[in-house]
């Protein structure tokens, strides 16, 4: 088991094979050696890792992810891949968007790359379709440019 | 300032290289990365930052302007990128298309793409006449070249000799070609292919290697795949077939006459492994050389002594309409197989999930309406394999218009085999999927009749 300490103080004490998908924590471990220390999770909150464990835990027995060209892939095992995410995996990241964001820099900052990339697909499936002032919207985000640069920048949009 | 606002530049140029649809590529991809690196300052420079969201996006230039195709390439960096045609079916989009700037600046720039999908009109010179010299350049990115077309009549090039991207493709795993791209002769020694499919379906091309050219073609690859439609060689085979060794193959298809397909077969060692061997031939199955039927039937002890009696095979023996066509379909079962069964009368797939059979084999014998297709013989060769010594669960699909003479010589053969039951079932083809479901688990031959097609 490991100990671990999120920054709001809140101990877990977690197996190490699902602490160890965080590639964070599987380097302290392997520097600190065998050890009952906590090791802190400076910038997780528990609200944050409490999501980012139950992530963990369902996914632990998952094959690792893999680098592999895909130059050779099937287009069904293209489609697989990036399609087929489970209802679990989505009613995870039913989240408000406040949480979602929070669980790509806790992964992030933990290193785990499938929690990231499926939190990265999440928000980019609530982006895909929409003009640019409707990305506004559903994250408010505030228009930064000043006139002269966003009359630069909607060239672009002309020119595709 | 909002949260997403406030994300580090690498997180968002994630989030913006998961844009495009990876499977449908499409325009919209690129105006959906255009409309969410303009929503603020901080996703635009994150769009600019990094190479990967460009890069992610595919550069369709049937579909894309010249400047959208350049803004990619150029964004992409040092990454390399990936170029597919788009389908249409409006003559006016096709003509010249290769003439047009933006598919000009792509193919002068085959050095930054990893991957190639293009379909292409074989009857069409203007296509194939940009795409052979673009097989004559040097393209050290690219690893999946797919260059697509339909049947041809007649193909001709002048030139003798072609080495493929002049040697220089050191990334290429996985090469598609049709042939009518192809001259007198290829050289594709420098590559390590995994995968290469050819497309010979043309009457009349100039890229029809002997056979022992043919051995020395394939026999300079490690393939895992091999596709080939519309199989052939000039001249005879050798009397003393050089065998091929193919240590990797997991996935073999045929495609062709008869006898020039089954020579192929006999040349090819291919690994006991194996179990996807699919072998489709023209021509009607009295025709299939016993030399074939011998192969077909070592492979299979071979088989039988590499994966042992645990192994788990679906085989599915199709004779197709007329007797006119053949296939031989081996595939190991998964956890939940999905296996194929077709329809003789339309060639209409439909496709099944069944749980993971016993451990056994079955067979699916898919029988026309044609009274002299000697498929008992072929079955007979089969049935000498060892394979089928121990305990083997049969399903024997007919349909409608199987004559009932034929179907019952194939039961009487199936009969003399150990622990075998049979059960007959007519269903309609639209309910097949829950059909096999339910029968299938306690069946061990079960002739199954598709009342409609």
């Amino acid at each position: 088991m490991v100990i671990l300490i999120t920054s709001d103080n809140v101990k877990y004490v977690v197996e190490k094979d699902v602490a160890e998908l965080s590639v964070l924590v599987k380097n302290m471990l392997e520097d600190i050696g065998p050890s009952d220390e906590p090791i802190p999770l400076h910038n997780v909150t528990s609200t944050v890792f409490n999501k980012v464990l139950e992530y963990c835990i369902y996914h632990r027995n998952d094959p690792p992810p893999s680098d592999d060209d895909e130059g050779c892939a099937s287009p069904l095992h293209k489609y697989l891949a990036s399609h087929i995410c489970s209802e679990w995996d989505q009613r995870f990241f039913d989240v408000d968007q406040a949480l979602l964001f929070d669980i790509i820099l806790a992964a992030n900052y933990l290193d785990i790359k499938t929690l990231l990339d499926d939190a990265c697909k999440a928000v980019a499936h609530l982006i895909q379709g929409k003009s640019t002032e409707e990305i506004r919207g559903i994250f408010n985000i505030v228009n930064d440019f000043t006139p002269e640069e966003e009359a630069r920048v909607k060239k672009e949009n002309v020119s595709s | 300032m909002s949260a997403a606002q406030s994300l580090p530049l690498e997180i968002i140029s994630k989030i913006l290289s998961l844009l495009p649809d990876r499977f449908n590529k499409n325009k919209d991809d690129f105006v959906a990365l255009l409309n969410a690196s303009h929503v603020c300052r901080q996703w635009y420079i994150a769009s600019l930052s990094f190479s990967y969201p460009w890069a992610a996006q595919a550069v369709l230039p049937d579909v894309m302007s010249q400047q959208a195709c350049e803004t990619t390439i150029l964004r992409a960096g040092n990454l390399p990128v990936s170029v597919e045609s788009s389908p249409t079916n409006q003559d006016s989009q096709r003509e010249a298309r290769f003439q047009k700037p933006a598919w000009r600046l792509v193919l002068e720039n085959l050095g930054k793409v990893k991957e190639m999908c293009i379909d292409f009109e074989a009857d069409d010179q203007d296509e194939v006449t940009p795409l052979r010299q673009l097989l004559t350049k040097a393209a050290p990115l690219l690893q999946r070249c797919q260059l697509n077309a339909f049947w041809c009549e007649k193909s001709q090039y002048q030139r003798e000799k072609l080495r493929v991207f002049d040697g220089d493709a050191p990334a290429l795993k996985c090469l598609s070609l049709h042939a009518c791209l192809l001259p007198r002769e290829i050289d594709i020694s420098a590559f390590s292919l995994n995968h290469l499919y050819l497309d010979m379906s043309c009457d009349e091309l100039e890229f029809i290697p002997t056979f022992t050219e043919w051995l020395d073609l394939l026999g300079s690859q490690s393939l895992e795949v091999l596709t080939i439609w519309g199989f052939r060689y000039r001249g005879h085979a050798s009397t003393t077939p050089q065998v091929i060794s193919f240590p990797r193959l997991v996935t073999l298809f045929l495609n062709g006459d008869t006898i020039q397909c089954g020579d192929l077969f006999r040349a090819l060692a291919i690994p006991p492994g194996i179990c996807n061997v699919q072998i489709q031939t023209r021509g009607a199955v009295s025709s299939l050389p016993k030399g074939m039927e011998r192969g077909i039937s070592q492979y299979l002890a071979d088989l039988d002594r590499h994966i042992g009696q645990s192994s788990s095979f679906w085989w599915s023996l199709f004779s197709g309409t007329q007797g006119q066509s053949f296939r031989l379909l081996l595939r190991q079962c998964g956890h939940d197989e999905e296996c194929s069964c077709f329809s003789s009368d339309t060639c209409r797939p439909c496709r099944v999930h069944l749980p993971r059979p016993r451990p056994n084999s079955r067979m699916l014998i898919n029988l026309d309406n044609h009274p002299e297709d000697p498929l008992v013989n072929l079955l007979s060769s089969c049935l000498n394999s060892p394979l089928l010594k121990r305990r083997t669960h049969f399903t024997l699909a007919t349909d409608s218009t199987t004559d009932p003479k034929v179907f019952n010589e194939i039961k009487h053969f199936l009969s003399a085999l150990k622990d075998t039951t049979y059960n007959d079932y007519v269903i309609a083809d639209e309910i097949v999927e829950d059909c096999l479901e339910v029968l299938l688990p306690g069946c061990d031959l079960c002739c199954i009749r598709v009342s409609e097609c």
